[in-house]
């Protein structure tokens, strides 16, 4: 094959494949808006276990997760007793057992004021009660006792006063020993061994999701800005908006397969945005360059099909070693790179087509645009 | 040029023999050659590579600020007794940072703004109402007061998590209240978390055994708490009988003691393991001044009692708190010391004679068998060591990945680079032949000095910053090809080869550094953003990038005009 000497009319062509790819931007942004992600537990919060169970069936591992809510179980390839369980409480506790709780409290200690209640939800390892009064801790044990309420067994109740303020904390049991020990009685056989252990409250979770996409935002926002500074203002609107391009039809695919999205995805989504800009550059370098040159055509149109041509054996080869790399990460690296990678290989694919068909198409338009409105105010 | 070249073909093999030093302790047993030691300390591996535990903590500065608010509480009572000023009540409003003064009449109205409101610098009067006056903490105080509690809990955690003697653990303060905690090849959570989350506040205090408010009291005792007898004496030889509470319920018992403590003192409690399993619970009445706390101590540890057959944990004091510790047991002998650990009381020995010395200890109660009270004297030696904690903390993130997981994933990641490695090599020797060799050196050359770099600067290599090198590994060869389409386009024009190759390097040059530059921003924006994990996948890429320009702008080029000189024919397929 020989690439270099192909002449492929990319600006023609972009009037069919634009639209096209514009459908697909917004088909991908109603998905990330209506369908959203399969968040994993960096952002949605959770716990994390992948846990090695021996000596018991994969049945009795499903019924012992189901016992303390797990809301999925998978088996490792490859490792028989391995098993990958997620849970969307980080405690053991949930929040009806705990309004229960709180409601027998009310009732038991009426005579108290309750004046502020907080299942700390970030930790889950404890329920706190501020009354006005002090409660007798007997009491406090008889409704745990009552109403079930895991709690440790060791000094179970933190008592402490500030002001008029009589706060009780009731410290929960640790769902992660509980599951071991679980396991562990199964038969004498039986022995569970947590190999990895990822604990996530909400309230980070929140604060990732909102850091992730300023993230993104910004390393936008940097490059229009050192597009703008290095080539020519024209140019930057083209490739921001391919990059933007890629970060959302790599998200669309994301979320329309339902795969899991962590910290790898994103941080696989900048990389999108650095790796992408590249192959944009070169091409608008090649631009630059064939600007200045009458032999490379006579319109900017006929100049950027040169200058496409003439880089396409480097977008090409580039982008094929990228592939072969983020492939073989793909198929060796493992689940927990898998994400990363995933991501990685649309974002090598649309990241080329959209340096080919859409960042200089664009920045043609605006010239266009810019010559009319020129052309009219003069 | 021709000098020139020799100056950079000395330069390319200086920096090579570099990476290649940088890199021995990686691949030798430090512990058998420890000269290697003096290079670097080998390349570091993230905790999910070596295992280990991964903590968030927040740090409840609210308690610190409301507990100094209840400290504040006390010193204007004392500062009202002083100027004779009569009141009802000072009390905390936690939710506004205030502290509420209820004057007993309007007369001492001046008196309290001049002498008390003016004597806390802290406090600024915020609204009246009859004579109750709200006093409320300065902003600034309050955000000091909350910098100071995070940045003494890091200290503190920096201290403990030294004691365990674990290799390269990390504490840094993370955002505005939080602390990241990362203890690398360390697999005991429930441990870990213990020592981290002991609040630890160590006091001693004399026990007030010559008043005696529960055997003057005249009502009912509630059902459940039972008054013992209890004696004491003085140095001057006399004997004091008082009254003191037990109970199994411990809130019922503090309930009953509500209130009951003269001026000056307080009700603490004393913990005992019954052997049903069941505590039971002892009041003692306490001076409230804590003569000597935990930062004076320079030293506990485990020490174990002969005759018992029983481990306690010793302590020494430094200078300062030895003197006072011989000064107070001086004047107090044959009273009680009060050992107070969390404010709960621990023991309350007898004074013999006036301690010399500064040293003290604590005994542990429970009915564990020797090795757990072995480990519970351990770790409590271990928190004193270290400090109090100012403040407690919650456990927001945990993080542990078991070490073979981590030895599963440095298997797969090494496949994975060789694998992509290998496919990519073989690849750009098919299509450009002998260039493609070229390039492929300088492949091989990035992998060396990325690694070299790490090494060097101590970066920590993450499962994601394997992937980060197997990615530059695919990028990398990008330069190479820019410059290679570049030359062969020149050829193409009907220049010669040396013409060819001078012009190719010097028009790729521009393409090369902004699209480099472009993906360095991106690389910072990700340091900026990313967690443990992915500040390694940021850090590979950008020491990628900077490699990579070197090899294939600088090694290429020298390696290029080698061949020139020995007339060795490149691009011959060029058309």
């Amino acid at each position: 094959m020989k690439l270099n000497e192909l002449k492929i009319d990319f600006i023609g062509k972009s009037r069919i494949l634009f639209p096209i790819s514009c459908v697909l931007v917004a088909i991908s942004v109603l998905l990330v808006i209506f369908k959203s992600f399969n968040f994993g537990i960096d952002f949605a919060g959770g716990t994390e276990i992948q846990i090695k169970a021996d000596g018991v069936t994969q049945q009795q591992v499903r019924e012992v997760m189901g016992q303390f809510g797990a809301n999925d179980i998978q088996q490792f390839e490859g490792k028989q007793n391995e098993y990958l369980v997620r849970f969307k409480n980080i405690s053991m506790v949930d929040d009806a057992t705990i309004n229960a709780f709180l409601d027998a409290a009310k009732a038991k200690f009426s005579d108290a004021k309750m004046l502020k209640t907080h299942f700390d939800s970030q930790v889950g390892d404890r329920v706190e009660i501020w009354f006005d009064k002090e409660i007798p801790e007997a009491d406090i044990n008889a409704l745990i006792a009552e109403t079930k309420l895991p709690v440790i067994e060791k000094d179970a109740i933190k008592y402490n006063k500030v002001g008029d303020r009589h706060i009780y904390k009731l410290m929960l049991k640790g769902m992660t020993n509980e599951i071991v020990n679980a396991i562990d009685n199964i038969n004498k056989e039986a022995k569970a061994d947590l190999v990895r252990v990822e604990l996530v409250g909400p309230k980070v979770g929140q604060q990732l999701k909102l850091s992730a996409i300023m993230a993104v935002f910004y390393a936008l926002i940097a490059i229009l800005v050192y597009i703008a500074f290095r080539f020519n203002f024209m140019f930057a609107p083209g490739a921001v908006l391919a990059l933007f391009h890629d970060v959302m039809i790599a998200l669309g695919i994301w979320s329309l397969f339902g795969f899991s999205f962590d910290l790898t995805v994103v941080a696989a989504l900048l990389t999108i945005v650095g790796y992408s800009i590249n192959d944009t550059i070169v091409i608008f370098d090649r631009i630059r360059e064939n600007m200045k040159d009458p032999n490379k055509g006579a319109t900017l149109a006929e100049k950027m099909n040169t200058s496409l041509n003439e880089t396409l054996q480097r977008t090409f080869l580039t982008s094929i070693t990228t592939l072969f790399s983020v492939l073989a990460l793909l198929i060796f690296g493992g689940e927990i790179i898998s994400g990363f990678a995933g991501v990685m290989c649309i974002g090598v694919v649309v990241g080329t087509y959209s340096s080919l068909f859409i960042a200089s198409p664009i920045t043609l338009y605006i010239e266009r645009y810019m010559n009319k409105r020129r052309g009219t105010a003069a | 040029m021709e000098r020139n070249w020799l100056a950079r073909a000395i330069f390319v093999l200086v920096v090579i023999a570099a990476a290649a030093v940088a890199l021995i302790p990686t691949f030798i047993d430090t512990e058998a050659n420890p000269w290697a030691e003096k290079i670097n300390s080998g390349l570091s591996l993230g905790l999910d590579l070596k295992g280990g535990i991964h903590f968030v903590l927040s740090v409840d500065t609210e308690k610190a600020a409301t507990d100094r608010l209840d400290r504040r509480t006390d010193e204007i009572r004392i500062r009202l007794d002083e100027e004779k000023i009569p009141y009802e009540t000072v009390k905390v409003l936690p939710e506004s940072y205030a502290i509420e003064v209820t004057l007993a009449d309007g007369a001492n109205k001046d008196l309290f703004r001049d002498k008390v409101i003016d004597y806390f610098g802290d406090l600024k009067k915020t609204g009246s109402s009859g004579n109750s006056y709200t006093l409320t903490m300065r902003d600034e105080y309050v955000q000091q007061l909350k910098t100071n509690a995070v940045d003494q809990t890091l200290e503190t955690l920096r201290s403990r998590i030294d004691e365990l003697g674990l290799k390269e653990p990390i504490v840094t303060k993370q955002g505005e209240n939080s602390i990241l905690v990362q203890l690398p090849g360390y697999k005991d959570v429930e441990r870990a978390r213990s020592i981290i989350g002991q609040t630890a506040q160590l006091e001693f205090k004399i026990v007030a055994e010559d008043k005696d408010p529960l055997g003057e009291y005249q009502g009912e005792v509630p059902e459940g708490i039972t008054l013992v007898t209890g004696r004491g004496s003085n140095a001057e030889g006399a004997v004091f009988t008082y009254k003191y509470a037990t109970s199994k319920d411990r809130t019922k018992l503090r309930e009953f003691l509500k209130d009951k403590a003269p001026e000056g003192t307080e009700f603490l409690l004393e913990e005992t393991d019954l052997a049903d399993g069941t505590k039971e619970y002892m009041s003692w009445l306490l001076y409230r001044q804590a003569y000597i706390t935990g930062d004076m101590l320079t030293d506990a540890r485990v020490s174990i009692d002969q005759q018992k057959n029983r481990p306690y944990v010793s302590m020494n004091f430094d200078k300062v708190g030895a003197e006072i510790f011989a000064d107070v047991t001086g004047k107090n002998i044959k009273r009680k010391m009060a050992i107070i650990l969390d404010e709960k009381v621990n023991s309350a020995p007898v004074i013999q004679s006036r301690i010399e010395g500064g040293s003290a200890m604590i005994t542990l109660g429970g009915n564990g068998d020797y090795n757990s009270i072995f480990e519970e004297a351990k770790d409590l030696a271990l928190v004193l060591r270290a400090g109090s904690l100012p403040a407690p903390v919650t456990f927001e993130e945990n993080r542990t990945v078991g070490p073979s997981l981590g030895q599963d994933s440095i298997e797969k990641g090494k496949v994975a680079v060789s694998v992509g490695f290998a496919v990519v090599v073989v690849f750009m020797f098919l299509y450009y032949g002998f260039a493609g060799l070229i390039a492929d050196l300088a492949l091989f050359l990035n992998l060396l000095f990325i690694m070299g770099a790490m090494a060097t600067f101590g970066a920590t290599l993450t499962f994601p910053g394997i992937a980060g090198i197997l990615l530059t590994v695919g990028m990398a060869v990008d330069a190479n090809v820019i410059i290679f389409e570049r030359i062969k386009e020149e050829l193409r024009t009907g220049k010669a080869l040396e013409a060819s190759i001078e012009s190719g390097f010097n028009k790729a040059w521009s393409a090369i550094f902004d699209a480099n530059l472009t993906t360095a921003i991106t690389s910072f924006v990700l340091w900026e953003f990313g967690t443990g994990a992915i500040k390694g996948f940021a850090i590979t890429l950008l020491i990628g990038i900077c490699s990579s320009m070197f090899t294939a702008i600088f090694v290429a080029r020298v390696v290029f005009n080698y061949f020139l000189k020995a007339h060795i024919k490149m691009f011959s397929h060029v058309k």
